[in-house]
């Protein structure tokens, strides 16, 4: 905890105040994971794009997920069924039980102490973001190389609608081709965003969706490189790269879909007209800069045919 | 620090096993979580319990199946790492889809896991259902009249919590786990009056109306909507914090529940020094609970009273009832 105690009295006060958190006790003495990677996601109503989302990852190596349910109607129970059968999923109820706490730091700071026993890395990425390694053949032969860093930043590339006003049959990652250049994204900072790999054991806070305080750095991550990243990753875009690993963000999907999402509410709460603005104004960023991106079609093909040899669900 | 100064909580809530950042979170918060408003609910089931085990795998089945028997249709069990055959042990409840098992190893420094959990359960588990009971695995309840809990809860529509009062049970003799469950081997439990002479042992649990919960505040009771009250008795008296306070209500005519809180004398040795799920065991509390130990097998007499209940409810479910 050498984080916290790192903070003044009030600097803490302040932060349990603010209920940033949760703060992760220390980790049990415990033998080595049975697991090398692990995701936890916090979702609602994404039925119709969990199974390949898991898929997709359970192909890159991902052993087991732990789906945090804030409120489906979708039936995510039966959708999930045969993924929860093998053990791959399981499905925590996570309707918000906390007023001062934020659901989606929660549930990540309950991964992180629940399923960090059981994986050596959890990665935590959102339905509609893919993660994928460009020049190892699996995520865990990248994290592998990389037992020396607690937390990998992995650099996202916005991807817009690729002209599907209406969602279209089949997978997002055949059919959503459009997505914004890194050097485009570090002109607008905001669409500048990292998701990290952490190593449960190393973790300090809970802090964002985006990363987490760490025991024994002040950085919040390392980068593909290697090189430590600060809060906030954008301010130094110089680091930022998507050389050997990437997630695409999935972030409009249809028009159609992306017009309900902008005034939805989130996983973070009531939906204020400031955060609708915001979105409204990164559909169009997207929009205008985005262009042809097939960097995931190796996997995605990769993807199709395990899927039509009709492989187990279970990564082995 | 700074220590929130109004109403209940300025009542000193700390045990001595809440830890220093505890007492801070808990001072801000009452105790527990505070639940957002939830959205109407369409409960499907009459009766819901919430309860955090921790290697209770020999115990879990006869528990589950002497609720489930008493109308008990769902339970949420909050798993706070348990190392033993919790998992198979529970496996035919899950399939037949009345347990669902939660992971809830302690992951927040500043929260208290058991509330955070019981706060968990009133927002999850809550919009299916009517009322949620809160007892531990070592806690049966039944009402004394032969009537299911759902049947003793109905006229009681009008009531957002009801306090149930727990009789401590001691060993009975046994130095070691004996064969069998609980109900039949552990036959000798403090009187009423001899728990409101030592007014620790003095305890209830409650059966919620999960609408009506504003925080979770301990294991015992909630913070309850618009009301200083924290539960009501079986007869409608009005229970504030602490209901120890005011024992003339406190009365086990029509429902209690048996606290299995020694079990064998060996394993009672193994859990007063032993962590739970509020976290590890400060020495002063292990020696309370060494006082309570001597206190329980002193005053304890034969108390038979979930004998015909069990008897019953064993009954029924060998006619497949």
């Amino acid at each position: 905890m050498s984080v916290l105690r790192r903070m003044g009295r009030w600097r803490r006060l302040y932060y349990v105040s603010k209920g940033k958190g949760p703060f992760l006790p220390p980790f049990p003495a415990s033998g080595d994971p049975p697991h090398a990677l692990g995701m936890a996601t916090v979702v609602r109503n994404e039925g119709r794009y969990l199974p390949e989302w898991i898929e997709f990852h359970a192909m890159l190596g991902v052993e087991r997920f732990h789906i945090y349910d804030n409120g489906s109607t979708d039936n995510i129970h039966a959708v999930l069924a045969p993924y929860v059968a093998t053990g791959l999923v399981e499905i925590i109820p996570w309707l918000s039980f906390d007023v001062f706490a934020n659901t989606q730091t929660q549930a990540y700071g309950h991964a992180i102490a629940n399923l960090g026993p059981l994986c050596r890395w959890i990665g935590f990425f959102d339905v509609d973001e893919f993660v994928f390694p460009t020049a190892s053949p699996s995520l865990t032969a990248f994290l592998a190389e990389r037992e020396a860093l607690p937390a990998i930043g992995v650099v996202g590339q916005f991807f817009g609608t690729s002209g599907h006003q209406e969602p279209p049959v089949g997978r997002v990652v055949d059919h959503y081709t459009q997505g914004v250049p890194l050097d485009v994204q570090k002109r607008f900072p905001r669409l500048l965003n990292i998701k990290s790999f952490v190593q449960p054991r190393r973790v300090a806070v809970a802090r964002s969706a985006h990363y987490f305080d760490l025991v024994e750095t002040s950085a919040v991550a390392y980068s593909e490189h290697g090189v430590p990243l600060a809060h906030l990753p954008r301010r130094k875009p110089g680091l930022l790269s998507v050389d050997l690993i990437r997630y695409n963000h999935y972030f409009t999907r249809s028009q159609s879909e992306f017009e309900a999402k902008r005034v939805r509410r989130s996983v973070r709460g009531v939906r204020f007209k400031a955060i609708e603005k915001t979105r409204s104004e990164t559909f169009a960023l997207i929009q205008e800069n985005a262009v042809t991106d097939t960097a995931i079609s190796p996997w995605a093909e990769k993807l199709s045919r395990r899927l039509e040899a009709g492989l187990p669900d279970a990564a082995t | 620090m700074v220590y929130a100064a109004t109403g209940a909580a300025s009542r000193n809530t700390m045990s001595s096993k809440t830890s220093r950042w505890q007492a801070l979170r808990q001072a801000w918060t009452g105790g527990g979580p505070r639940l957002p408003p939830r959205p109407e609910a369409r409960p499907v089931h009459d009766l819901g319990m919430a309860t955090v085990v921790k290697d209770e795998g020999r115990y879990l089945d006869e528990w589950i199946r002497f609720h489930s028997a008493l109308g008990v249709e769902r339970f949420f069990i909050y798993d706070n790492g348990s190392t033993d055959d919790t998992p198979r042990v529970l496996r035919p409840h899950i399939e037949a889809g009345r347990v669902s098992l939660i992971p809830w190893r302690h992951f927040d420094v500043f929260a208290n896991t058991q509330n955070q959990a019981y706060a968990h359960a009133v927002a999850n588990l809550g919009p299916s259902c009517r009322w949620i009971g809160f007892f531990d695995v070592d806690e049966f309840v039944f009402p004394l009249g032969g009537e299911s809990l759902p049947e003793f809860l109905a006229p009681r529509a009008h009531v957002p919590a009801l306090g149930v009062v727990g009789f401590f049970f001691g060993t009975s003799g046994h130095a070691v786990p004996p064969g069998g469950g609980v109900v039949e081997n552990y036959t000798s439990a403090l009187t009423l009056e001899a728990q409101k002479r030592f007014p620790k042992l003095l305890n209830i649990k409650c059966f919620v109306q999960p609408a009506h919960v504003a925080a979770a505040r301990s294991a015992h009771y909630f913070e309850l909507t618009g009301t200083d009250t924290v539960a009501f008795s079986e007869h409608g008296a009005e229970l504030h914090h602490f209901p120890r306070d005011e024992p003339e209500r406190l009365t086990a005519d029509l429902i209690r529940y048996n606290h299995y809180f020694t079990r064998s004398a060996a394993e009672f040795e193994r859990k007063r020094v032993a962590s739970d799920v509020r976290g590890a065991r400060a020495r002063s509390q292990a020696e309370f609970r060494g006082r309570l130990f001597e206190v329980i097998e002193r005053e304890a007499v034969p108390d038979a009273t979930i004998l015909p209940v069990a008897q019953r409810l064993t009954a029924a479910e060998g006619r497949g009832v």
